[in-house]
């Protein structure tokens, strides 16, 4: 698990590797730490995770700007917006 | 490349309609055709094209001067059979769809909204194929059009589309490896049928747990870790429709299942149990499909469950001591063989000394319904299931649902108040995630189905339970006491992964027949002749599948920290599900379906053991949290 500051109000956060329930825990908390409007860049490989992310995303009122997935290997986007 | 200055001139015309010629040429990769949808792009008239009129020859169409050129580069996601092709234009029929799809494209893309699905239709018709569809949903142009094609370039290049050779190859093997067996044994002898429904069933299953990434643990894990409700709504809807199919079975004397006893045991079970499915990060069942995807993590997990039941099973020494003395006193009042040394090992006592003491009950008995069918679908499904499960999932939606929705509804400009948005909402909550929707639907239908089919087969063979083939074709070993082996006639998981590692210890050296669990009820059979055991190795093949062809498969090595979360939570499961007698399939799903008392119970127990579980995960990614963090200033 990685999670650093790239620069001002745009975090990258990589659980790749990680299965149930630690990639959704992760990004619950990472987004928890941030500020509305910072970004946050993050990466995982456990398909089922996606699920709750994008579902727990969309009951918060965070926005998923970007989803990519190359392989199995799914980089997303995630805004945080206030609630 | 003048398209573009082609469609400019074409603007400057006076004209509604322009007819475009695709010239013939002498060397041509693709159809010429297929440059007027780029054209289209770029002007604002109609164009046409007649392919059924033979374009103009000679000199004077060569040399026209409102002849354009288009260089057509394949780019590189197009090899490997040019698969993929875009499409744009309002004004197309669906008569030329042919033309650019003659690759066998899988994409298209349809400018305009309404325009453009019912032309997407037109060309499914016609092709009698199925194409992915981008609609581009508002006209906007050459703007809009161009931003759907980059964004279906995205997917193309991001190799979405089209499923890698090797996997199909792969899922062919699979699919031929059981389509094999099956015909093998039955040529062998048309006993082996019953194997062969087993394994059918558990390929199904594997393909809907897979498909719908259908997870007990996550149902109740993900409520409290990070509020999203979709599993458990999905699992209520295969419970719901589990319960209805197999109330048709039960009422009709079909039924091959039998209720368990009830009490605290259940809910204690459960707790255990819960508490190790959310560190292992899937239940029983959702562990088998993981590892079907490649995932070693959960191959762990099955591998640490299976384990711990068959040691569990069997272990007495000290453990007796923890065992109470009525229950010891009872566990010999039971007068069982004197081969099963029933007084001594902890899973005996617990069982035939207490356990088997509690009583049983279905709700059509508490509701004191009788009637077959009034009894399975009033008693069942409606008492039993429909009603808790509506309960559960209006707790849900108020605590985990409701608010997102009803602020998503104010950013909207929706009403967002009084008793039929709430219902719009709960509605909403059942509907968000389709795919766990249509697999629990499935699902429901399969396990119920399942029971059924098992029960005709033993009718036709005249047989309660597979002991008695295996005596017949002449497999005595490994068969209980009482000649049977474990044949639930129904979705199971635990008991066999508990007779895989028995059979094992047992050829390595370890005598563990003088038990309850493997001695008098499931017997250790020979893997290979184990029918529930196909049922779970067929289940993983069919995840297999069905990852594959949605090219999701990957191998996943595990970590060091993810093989002690599997090791610990498989043990728990393992002891969990013993205590149980069933796993989230059999002590949960199966027993709230049939509306057994006990189901409820242990499920009331797995959301205790959940609750703790994340509890304890949430302070452990904390810590881990602050670790990184102390590298930087938020």
């Amino acid at each position: 698990m990685k999670f650093e500051k790239k620069s001002e109000g745009l975090y990258a956060l990589d659980v790749c590797g990680y299965v149930c329930p630690h990639p959704q825990l992760y990004t619950k908390k990472a987004l928890e730490k941030m500020k509305d409007g910072e970004l946050l860049e993050l990466v995982f490989d456990n398909a089922s995770s996606g699920e709750s992310i994008a579902a727990m995303c969309e009951s918060k009122g965070d926005e998923v700007v970007e989803k990519n997935t190359d392989s199995g290997k799914y980089t997303w986007k995630i805004k945080k917006l206030a609630a | 490349m003048n398209l573009q200055q082609a469609g400019e001139y074409l603007d400057t015309l006076d004209a509604v309609e322009v007819e475009v010629v695709a010239l013939q040429q002498r060397q041509a990769a693709i159809n010429p055709a297929v440059s007027v949808p780029r054209l289209d792009l770029y002007t604002s008239k109609r164009p046409i094209v007649r392919l059924d009129k033979p374009a103009p020859a000679g000199p004077h169409a060569d040399e026209s001067s409102l002849r354009f050129t288009w260089e057509y580069r394949s780019p590189e996601y197009y090899d490997g059979g040019g698969r993929r092709w875009w499409w744009s234009s309002p004004t197309m029929r669906p008569s030329l769809c042919p033309m650019a799809l003659h690759n066998g494209s899988s994409i298209v893309v349809c400018r305009g909204s309404l325009s453009g699905q019912k032309m997407f239709l037109g060309i499914k018709l016609l092709l009698k194929r199925t194409c992915r569809c981008i609609i581009h949903k508002s006209d906007r142009g050459i703007g809009g059009a161009m931003e759907a094609v980059a964004k279906m370039e995205g997917i193309a290049a991001s190799k979405q589309v089209g499923v890698a050779r090797s996997n199909q190859v792969w899922a062919y093997v699979i699919i031929g490896f059981l389509t094999l067996l099956t015909m093998a044994s039955y040529a062998v002898h048309e006993y082996y049928i019953y194997v062969a429904a087993y394994i059918w069933f558990g390929f199904v299953y594997g393909m809907c747990l897979q498909y719908g990434r259908f997870c007990f643990s996550s149902a109740f894990r993900d409520l409290f870790a990070v509020g999203v409700p979709r599993m458990a709504v999905g699992i209520m809807i295969a419970m719901i429709l589990f319960g209805a199919v197999s109330a048709f079975v039960t009422a009709t004397g079909n039924s091959t299942y039998h209720a368990a006893p009830y009490g605290w045991h259940a809910v204690i079970a459960g707790v255990v149990f819960g508490v190790g499915m959310v560190l292992t990060g899937g239940c029983a069942s959702g562990s088998l499909y993981k590892a079907g995807e490649g995932n070693v993590t959960a191959m762990l997990v099955v591998v640490s469950i299976s384990t711990s039941l068959a040691i569990f099973a069997d272990i007495g020494g000290w453990l007796n001591a923890l065992v109470p003395n009525s229950w010891h006193e009872s566990a010999l009042a039971k007068g069982l063989p004197a081969e099963l040394t029933v007084g001594d090992g902890w899973l005996d006592q617990y069982l035939a000394g207490h356990v088997w003491n509690q009583p049983i009950l279905t709700y059509s008995e508490w509701l004191g319904l009788t009637g077959p069918w009034v009894s399975a679908y009033v008693g069942s499904v409606l008492v039993g299931i429909v009603l808790p499960a509506s309960v559960l999932l209006v707790v849900v939606y108020v605590i985990w649902y409701r608010k997102g929705y009803l602020r998503k509804r104010a950013e909207e400009g929706k009403q967002h108040e009084g008793f039929a948005t709430e219902l719009t909402g709960y509605w909403s909550m059942i509907a968000a995630s389709k795919r766990t929707a249509i697999a629990g639907l499935i699902l429901g239908i399969a396990a119920g189905l399942h029971m059924y089919v098992m029960n005709g087969i033993q009718l036709k063979f005249g047989v309660q339970n597979f002991g008695s083939i295996l005596k017949e074709l002449g497999y005595t070993a490994g068969l209980s006491y009482k000649g049977t082996v474990f044949d639930p006639g129904y979705w199971y998981v635990t008991t066999q992964e508990a007779q895989w590692f028995g059979w094992l210890f047992n050829k390595l050296g370890w005598d563990n027949t003088h038990n309850i669990f493997f001695g008098y009820e499931n017997g250790l059979p020979n893997p290979l002749l184990n029918p529930a055991g196909w049922m779970s190795i067929a289940l993983i093949c069919g995840a297999a599948v069905m990852a594959l062809l949605n090219n999701e498969f990957k191998w996943k090595k595990t970590s060091p920290e993810l093989a002690m979360w599997a090791i610990i939570g498989g043990t728990l499961m393992g002891i969990g599900s013993r205590l149980g007698l069933g796993c989230n399939v059999g002590a949960f799903f199966v027993r709230v379906s049939q509306g057994d008392v006990s189901g409820w119970l242990f499920g009331i127990g797995m959301v205790g053991g959940a609750y703790l579980g994340v509890k304890f995960f949430n302070w452990w990614t904390e810590r881990k949290m602050a670790r990184e963090m102390a590298a930087f200033e938020l």
